[in-house]
């Protein structure tokens, strides 16, 4: 009984989840997590897309796409480690850097 | 801080909190008593769309029991016999008439020629995790059941002849594969444990907690990638995400240090708790999908007053109330879960994916000897046709590579390099 439904169903609950946590977090760590969620709902979508189609550039555009995931982890945890060293915390509220 | 203050104020949102789920719940049980008899019912025009008090919701309450006695003589059934037997090749079952669903059931998987092709082509040797195809346009194959027994078997030839091609009537209801009822238990749980975990990661006050659970949404979705037929993919998923990622925000989180966990926010974690105590048994009693009418019903209940039980033993020392509205959420859940049963339909309906759910073979598109989601095959579409966004891709992780160790580098030593 699982359809192709099922494999939607779960990347979009995934994805709103992840969005659900960028937008709600306070903590820049889990926001990258969550962005990680993300991603990984729509790397989902896609999988399950290119089952559908029985295509294998859709797997291939989410294997680009998990390298890209691991550029966006890598660039952002050294954002965050900088910002740290900075600061001293890692409170997205408290990085109003910009605003004063 | 937002935490540690449980005052009143903090306290009322919980409560209309309660209060809506609550009422989700009520809305949500309403709605699926009466859409669960018609999941087995076609999709014809309107069927689902149309809302209530019209015939086919009306006779979608009736009890269980019922449905499972004369699955074939229900009105919408007996149209869309009517008008299989019309289109010749779009038909229905084999042998058994009047037994019940899940004999009838039983029955139409000995049919004559159905099994071995099916086996072989869609799920044979190592393709046994895959997908069993959507069954809702084969529901229709089970309802004319009107048919004599030798005019049944005329149409069962006439039907394995023409197996290809009718997409009604063609697709058993259920792939029973070796195995296929453990698949599906095995995605459902793997489903909910995906959601809970999601829902840890962004919960959790600790961010080390969060990326331990993140890592179980890994290593799950690695194993939805299975079902999909992408192993290359899910050695991916494991390689670079459970290996890499998780591995690199483990590393920052230890290194930046974290704050003791202190205060776990309440709601979240009862939520959580039951949430996983609920979708885990949820997903269990999906096992009695497999039975129709009373003993899915049965299997449902038990399964769901069993997390009651726990929850009851688990959370003696709350407040009633408290108690109230945990049990309220859970049950809200819990129906979820069970909303989630109909979601091929229901949801695929909503948001037009009624092709693909028409066409439940086309999730059987790709050959079945493995040849699809393997490296060999996902190497050919990298290295031919998206090569270049591949060899964009090396230069953006040079650059992330050379961005990341020049942002970690601190002001002290950059200032010490130049000078």
């Amino acid at each position: 009984m699982i359809s192709s439904v099922h494999f939607l169903l779960l990347s979009a609950l995934m994805f709103m989840i992840g969005a659900a946590g960028v937008l709600l977090r306070r903590n820049i760590l889990v926001v990258l997590m969550s962005i990680e969620l993300m991603l990984n709902g729509a790397n989902l979508a896609l999988i399950t897309f290119s089952r559908i189609q029985a295509n294998a550039h859709g797997q291939s555009l989410a294997f680009l796409v998990v390298a890209i995931a691991a550029a966006e982890a890598a660039v952002g945890l050294a954002i965050v480690v900088a910002i740290f060293r900075g600061r001293r915390t890692t409170n997205v509220d408290d990085l109003d850097l910009m605003k004063n | 801080m937002r935490i540690k203050s449980r005052t009143w104020a903090r306290k009322s949102p919980k409560i209309g909190l309660t209060l809506i789920i609550g009422l989700f719940t009520l809305v949500s049980a309403v709605a699926t008593a009466q859409a669960q008899p018609r999941r087995g019912q076609p999709r014809g025009p309107g069927v689902m769309a149309r809302g209530g008090g019209n015939t086919a919701v009306r006779r979608g309450s009736a009890p269980p029991s019922k449905r499972a006695v004369l699955p074939g003589t229900r009105g919408i059934g007996a149209r869309f016999a009517r008008g299989m037997r019309s289109g010749g090749k779009k038909t229905a079952r084999t042998g058994v008439r009047r037994m019940p669903r899940r004999g009838a059931r039983a029955g139409q998987h000995r049919g004559p020629g159905r099994r071995p092709g099916k086996l072989g082509r869609a799920t044979g040797g190592a393709r046994k995790i895959v997908v069993p195809p959507k069954a809702s346009g084969t529901k229709l194959s089970t309802k004319p059941a009107k048919a004599s027994q030798s005019e049944a078997q005329r149409l069962a030839k006439l039907k394995a002849a023409n197996k290809d091609k009718g997409v009604f009537g063609a697709v058993p209801r259920k792939t029973k594969t070796k195995g296929g009822l453990m698949n599906q238990l095995l995605f459902y749980v793997l489903f909910s444990l995906i959601i809970c975990f999601c829902l840890v990661t962004i919960t959790r006050k600790s961010p080390l907690m969060a990326a331990l659970s993140l890592l179980v949404v890994f290593l799950g979705l690695a194993g939805i990638y299975l079902f999909l037929q992408a192993p290359f993919m899910a050695a991916i998923q494991l390689i670079v995400y459970a290996g890499a990622v998780i591995v690199l925000f483990v590393f920052v989180i230890m290194s930046i240090g974290f704050d003791e966990e202190r205060n776990i926010a309440n709601l979240g974690t009862e939520i959580l708790y039951f949430a996983m105590a609920f979708m885990l048994t949820g997903a269990g009693a999906f096992v009695f999908h497999a039975g129709s009418g009373w003993t899915y019903v049965a299997g449902f209940a038990a399964m769901e007053l069993l997390a009651l039980g726990f929850i009851i033993l688990a959370k003696m020392q709350y407040p009633v109330t408290r108690f109230l509205g945990i049990a309220s959420v859970t049950f809200a859940l819990a129906q979820v879960v069970r909303l989630l049963q109909l979601s091929p339909v229901f949801i695929g309906k909503t948001v037009g994916l009624k092709t693909h759910l028409d066409a439940p073979k086309q999730l059987f598109a790709a050959p079945a000897d493995g040849s699809f989601g393997n490296a060999k095959a996902i190497g050919q579409s990298v290295f031919t046709e998206n090569v270049f966004a591949f060899e964009a891709l090396s230069l953006l992780l040079l650059a992330s590579v050379v961005a990341a160790v020049v942002i970690v580098r601190s002001r002290q030593e950059n200032k010490e390099q130049t000078s």
